[in-house]
C-alpha cells in the first residue's frame, strides 16, 4: 500500500491516467479538450440516468397522463444537464487560465477549507450559468412546453432553493476528504519521523564509530553490535509497511535500539523490559513506543553525567493495554531544547486519536523532586488471534 | 613531553581514539580521559594538558562549553560525528576538529598541524574566541530587547536591580551570583541566557561562567603562565579570564 504518497497512481491504464489528468486545477496544454468535454458529458449522461431511475420510481406510483409529455422532459433533462456540465467545465478551465500559477497551486490538491470554499463556488459559479444557458436552449427547442418556457430567472431562483442542501453535500464531502488527507499526512510523518531518526547523523555516525573502534579492540562485540544495528535498521524498514503491529515486536525493536546504545554509553545505560504473554500478544499501530524511547535516552538520560535506568513495563488490565516507558534521567530539569520530543508527543497522540477516539491517551509525567520521566499510553487491548 | 586529555562520553571512543593516538603520536602522553564535560573542565583545571580532544556533545557540559572554561594554555581539539555548523565554523576559522569515525590519515593531518602550533610561541587566538561565540550565542530566534533591569528574589522580597548597578554576573551550580558594589543576589538564568540579553557592548562574557559589566573594570594582570585576570572596582578579588576570551582585552 502506497502510503508515503497517497495519490500515487496504483494502475497505469491510459483511461485512468486521463480520468486522473481531468480532476486538478492546473494550467492546460491544449489537446486535452475534446477529452475532457467527453468526460463532462459522461458525468452528465451518468447524473441523468440516476435522476431518471428516481423519477421512474415517481412514474410508477404517480400516474402520468401524457407520454409524449415525459419523453420530451427526460431528453429535455438530458439537455439541461449536458450544458451543465459543459459550463462548469468551461468555468473551470476558464479560471486554471485566468488564476495565478501561485492560487491554483493552492486551490488544487485542496488542503484547507478556505480552498474548498473557492473550488465549492467555481463549480457553483458553473452550475448557475449552466442552468441559464441550458434553460434559454430549452425554451428555443421547446417554444410551445409550459413547463421548459418558464422564465429563466425563475430557474435560478430554483437553484437558489437547493443552496443550503448543495452546501450541506459540499461540506460533507470535503470534510471527509479533508479528514482522510490529514490522517494519511500523520500516518506519513510518523513513519517519516521513524526514517530521520534511523539515519540521524549522530546516532548514524556515533554507531558507526563505535563499531569500527570495536573492530580491533574486540571484535565479536563489534559483530554484536553490526547485527543489532542491521536488526534496527530491519525492524524499522519493516514497521514501515504495515498498518498493524503486535506490542511483541515493538518491544523487540526498543530493546534492540537499547542493546545498541548501551554497547555506545556503557555503564551509563540499564534498561529493563517487563511484559507478560498477554501484552505481548497486543495489536497497537506500529512506531508508537520507539518515540518515547528515543526521548527517554535523547532527553533523559544522554544529558545526563550518571545515566541511567530506562524501564517499559507493558500489562493488560480490564480490558485495557498500558504501556509505560519510565526513565530516571533529567526529567524536567532537562535543557529546554527538547522541542523534537513535544512534536513526536503530539504525532502519537494523533495517531491515538485517529484510532481510538477518546478510548486511547497518552500522558506524560515529570515526578517533581526524583527527576525522570514517565510516558504512559492506555488503549483498547486487542489480542492478535 | 606534549600531554592531552581526551573527553567523550562513549568509553570505547575514548579508548579508541587513544590507541590511534599512541600509535601515531608516541611521545604524546595522554594524562586523563573524562567521560563527562564537568571531569574534563576540572581535569584541564589539574592536569593543564597542552592539549584537550573535546567531544563536542557530552552531558554535563558540552565540549563548546568547556572550551570556554579553560583559563590555561590549553589548546582544544573538537571531535564530533556530525555538527554541520561547527564543522563549517571550525573550517573558517582554520582550528582543529577531528569526525567520527576517525581516519588515520586525517588523524596523522591534525597531529601535524598541532604539533607545528605548538612550536610556535603561544598566542591569543582570537578565531577560537569568535567562533565559539558565534556557535554558542545562538539563540537564532527572534533578538529580544536588551535587559534594563534583573529581578531577583531575596529573603523573601524581590528586587529590581538597575544592570549598570551589576558589577559582574557569575555561574554558580544551578544559579547565577549577581554581584553589586553593596550586595549579592540569586537569580536562575542561566549565563548563555544572559549573555544574549545583555547589551554586549556594555557587558562582555569572558569566561564559561563569568559576564562582566565594563563600566566597573578596574584593570587586567597577567601571571606567569600567561594568564589573564581582570579587577573589578568595588570587588575584592579577581576574575579569571577564560583563554578563548583573551583577545578581548588586546586592545587595553
Amino acid at each position: 500500500m502506497p502510503i508515503c504518497s497517497p495519490t500515487a497512481p496504483t494502475s497505469f491504464s491510459p483511461l485512468a491516467a486521463i480520468w486522473r489528468a481531468f480532476w486538478p486545477l492546473r494550467k492546460r496544454r491544449a489537446g486535452e479538450v475534446g477529452t475532457h468535454v467527453l468526460i463532462a458529458s459522461m458525468l452528465a449522461l451518468l447524473a441523468w440516468a440516476a435522476l431518471c431511475l428516481l423519477g421512474l420510481a415517481g412514474v410508477i406510483t404517480v400516474n402520468v397522463p401524457d407520454s409524449s409529455f415525459l419523453y420530451r422532459l427526460l431528453l429535455g433533462m438530458l439537455l439541461l444537464f449536458l450544458v451543465i456540465a459543459w459550463s462548469m467545465l468551461a468555468v473551470v478551465r476558464l479560471a486554471e487560465a485566468l488564476l495565478p500559477q501561485a492560487l491554483l497551486e493552492k486551490l488544487s490538491p485542496v488542503r484547507d477549507w478556505r480552498a474548498a470554499a473557492l473550488v465549492s463556488l467555481l463549480l457553483l459559479a458553473g452550475l448557475m450559468l449552466g442552468n441559464l444557458l441550458g434553460s434559454a436552449l430549452l425554451a428555443l427547442v421547446y417554444p410551445d412546453s409550459e413547463f421548459f418556457a418558464s422564465s429563466a430567472l425563475r430557474r435560478q431562483l430554483r437553484v437558489l432553493q437547493f443552496l443550503p442542501f448543495l452546501g450541506l453535500v459540499a461540506a460533507l464531502f470535503w470534510r471527509g476528504r479533508l479528514q482522510r488527507q490529514a490522517m494519511q499526512a500523520q500516518a506519513a510523518e510518523a513513519q517519516l519521523r521513524l526514517l530521520q531518526a534511523q539515519i540521524e547523523p549522530h546516532f548514524l555516525f556515533n554507531t558507526l564509530a563505535n563499531i569500527e573502534s570495536l573492530l580491533d579492540a574486540d571484535p565479536p562485540r563489534a559483530r554484536a553490535m553490526l547485527e543489532a544495528f542491521s536488526d534496527h535498521l530491519r525492524a524499522g524498514m519493516g514497521q514501515l509497511r504495515v498498518q498493524e503491529t503486535t506490542l511483541d515486536a515493538e518491544l523487540a525493536m526498543a530493546a534492540n535500539y537499547l542493546r545498541l546504545l548501551q554497547i555506545r554509553m556503557g555503564e551509563r545505560l540499564r534498561f529493563a523490559v517487563e511484559a507478560d504473554a498477554d501484552a505481548r500478544a497486543a495489536l497497537l499501530p506500529p512506531l508508537l513506543l520507539q518515540p518515547l524511547v528515543e526521548n527517554a535516552i535523547r532527553h533523559g538520560l544522554e544529558p545526563k553525567v550518571a545515566g541511567g535506568e530506562v524501564r517499559i513495563v507493558a500489562a493488560v488490565d480490564g480490558g485495557r493495554l498500558r504501556v509505560q516507558v519510565l526513565d530516571d534521567g533529567l526529567g524536567a530539569d532537562a535543557p529546554p531544547a527538547a522541542k523534537g520530543a513535544g512534536t513526536a508527543l503530539a504525532n502519537i497522540r494523533a495517531r491515538l486519536q485517529h484510532r481510538y477516539g477518546e478510548r486511547a491517551s497518552l500522558h506524560l509525567l515529570h515526578p517533581l523532586h526524583a527527576g525522570g520521566t514517565g510516558a504512559t499510553i492506555e488503549l483498547p487491548y486487542q489480542a492478535k488471534p | 613531553m606534549t600531554t592531552a586529555l581526551i573527553a567523550d562520553d562513549e568509553p570505547h571512543l575514548a579508548q579508541h581514539l587513544e590507541q590511534q593516538l599512541a600509535r601515531l603520536w608516541p611521545e604524546l602522553a595522554i594524562v586523563a580521559v573524562a567521560a563527562n564535560g564537568i571531569d574534563a573542565a576540572a581535569l584541564i583545571a589539574e592536569h593543564a594538558p597542552d592539549l584537550a580532544f573535546l567531544d563536542i556533545r557530552m552531558p554535563g557540559l558540552s565540549g563548546l562549553e568547556v572550551a570556554q572554561g579553560i583559563e590555561g594554555r590549553t589548546r582544544a581539539i573538537f571531535i564530533t560525528a556530525y555538527d554541520e555548523y561547527a564543522v563549517q565554523a571550525f573550517e573558517h576559522a582554520a582550528l582543529d576538529y577531528l569526525l567520527k569515525p576517525l581516519r588515520t590519515e586525517r588523524l596523522q593531518r591534525t597531529i601535524e598541524r598541532v604539533q607545528e602550533a605548538l612550536a610556535a610561541p603561544p598566542q591569543d587566538d582570537a578565531a577560537l574566541a569568535a567562533t565559539l561565540r558565534r556557535l554558542m550565542g545562538q539563540p537564532a530566534g527572534e533578538r529580544l530587547p536588551h535587559l534594563r533591569y534583573v529581578r531577583a528574589g531575596k529573603g523573601g522580597s524581590v528586587h529590581n536591580i538597575a544592570v549598570n548597578e551589576i558589577l559582574f554576573f557569575h555561574a554558580d551550580d544551578k544559579y547565577t551570583v549577581v554581584r553589586t558594589a553593596s550586595d549579592e543576589y540569586l537569580i536562575r538564568t542561566p549565563i548563555a541566557e544572559l549573555a544574549a540579553r545583555l547589551d554586549p557592548d556594555e557587558f562582555w562574557q569572558v569566561h564559561r561562567s563569568t559576564i562582566i559589566n565594563l563600566a566597573h573594570l578596574a584593570g587586567t594582570r597577567r601571571d606567569e603562565a600567561s594568564r589573564l585576570f581582570l579587577r573589578i572596582r568595588g570587588y575584592a578579588n579577581e576574575l579569571p579570564v577564560s583563554r578563548a576570551y583573551v583577545p578581548l582585552f588586546a586592545a587595553m
